[in-house]
């Protein structure tokens, strides 16, 4: 039941590189000295040193952390008594 | 016919006010305010005449709706970003389905993993998903971008997970002795796939389906950058709302959207209660 063959293994494995091969790209580029996104010029922590120097960004990523946990814990809350009230509801 | 009047409502709404019922009262305000509301002020908008929507006075039209049957822009549009999404949904089961099997028989920590490699990359912003799709393409296939080929890849590429999500949910829940007592009756590998495994998994397969195929028809992110700025019905929409705002022609688009999923899940829900009929 949990041996997997050698031809799911490569599928598997197929289709994990093609998902993470842009998201692999993002992160290298990430580390480029030039803004090209296509050809990697040196390295360098530049944009790293950007986004934590400025204060508009990391305003809204606390921002971001704040409204996402706030609507989270209200969406959940919500969200749960909906679900149980609806599945109830079906029953009688 | 007056206790027969009376008498039925306050059936209703004795079940209504239960403990349960209490508890649903936030998510059923919220669904009104939130989603009723703005649909209504849609339609509304829909049927509103260009000339007076500066101001509150309501002049029925109905321009917006003609204007799907005069400019045949529309209709191009909306045949080609529902085959568009068609086939993409079609590739993303065709890769999906399996991808949930194999997921579902691994072990139970191979089984965590590879789901939170599936998932993982919903964490990333689909904006910048779709653009580094576009990077790598670029780097590997500059003539792909801005054909049918690398809008269908990028719907697939976006939505795969919400195809793989379901099916995996109704696969993990399948019972093990179903296998065992499909091979003890004589089944072969590929029968018991066919014959048991394939029919319980239709719901995950619906509503993966749904999940893929509703967003894709609609997207505006992969078109924009994989069409090489083409346009779809999403960007038609946005175009209509944001950049001429012209809300009564892009309530009109959305709203037929809307019907036409309407219809779409009707269909599936008719194919859902055949085989949920069939295995109780």
């Amino acid at each position: 039941m949990n041996k997997h063959t050698l031809s799911t293994k490569t599928f598997l494995f197929g289709i994990l590189l093609i998902i993470y091969l842009p998201i692999m790209s993002l992160v290298i580029f990430s580390f480029n000295d030039s803004k090209s996104l296509i050809q990697f010029t040196g390295f360098s922590l530049e944009w790293y040193v950007k986004l934590f120097d400025s204060s508009t960004i990391m305003d809204a990523v606390f921002t971001t952390i704040l409204v996402a946990i706030i609507s989270t814990i209200i969406s959940t809350i919500i969200g749960t008594l909906g679900a149980i009230s609806l599945s109830k509801n079906k029953k009688g | 016919m007056k206790p027969f009047v009376i008498s039925r409502p306050k059936a209703k709404s004795k079940k209504r006010w239960t403990f349960e019922g209490f508890l649903g009262i936030p998510y059923q305000a919220l669904i009104i305010v939130l989603i009723m509301i703005p649909i209504f002020l849609m339609l509304l908008y829909s049927f509103q005449s260009r000339e007076t929507s500066q101001t509150f006075t309501l002049i029925f039209t109905l321009d917006n709706y003609l204007r799907f049957i005069n400019e045949p822009i529309f209709v191009g549009l909306m045949a080609e970003s529902i085959g568009l999404a068609f086939v993409a949904t079609l590739v993303s089961l065709v890769i999906g389905y399996p991808l949930a099997y194999i997921i579902s028989k691994s072990h139970t920590k191979t089984k965590t993993l590879l789901i939170l490699l599936i998932t993982a990359p919903m964490w990333i912003n689909m904006l910048l998903r779709t653009k580094a799709l576009e990077q790598v393409l670029l780097m590997l296939a500059p003539d792909l971008i801005g054909t049918n080929l690398a809008i269908i890849v990028g719907m697939t590429y976006v939505y795969l997970p919400f195809m793989v999500l379901p099916i995996y949910t109704v696969l993990s829940k399948i019972d093990v002795s179903l296998y065992e007592s499909a091979s003890d009756l004589g089944a072969n590998k590929l029968q018991t796939l066919i014959k048991v495994v394939i029919p319980l998994s239709i719901s995950g397969v619906l509503s993966g389906i749904m999940m893929v195929f509703l967003p894709s028809a609609t997207t505006l992110v992969v078109p924009k950058y994989l069409g090489a700025g083409r346009f779809l019905i999403g960007n038609l929409i946005e175009n209509a709302m944001i950049s001429q705002g012209d809300f009564g022609y892009g309530s009109s688009i959305a709203l037929l959207m809307a019907g036409l999923i309407l219809v779409f899940l009707y269909a599936i829900k008719k194919v859902d209660k055949y085989t949920e009929g069939g295995d109780e």
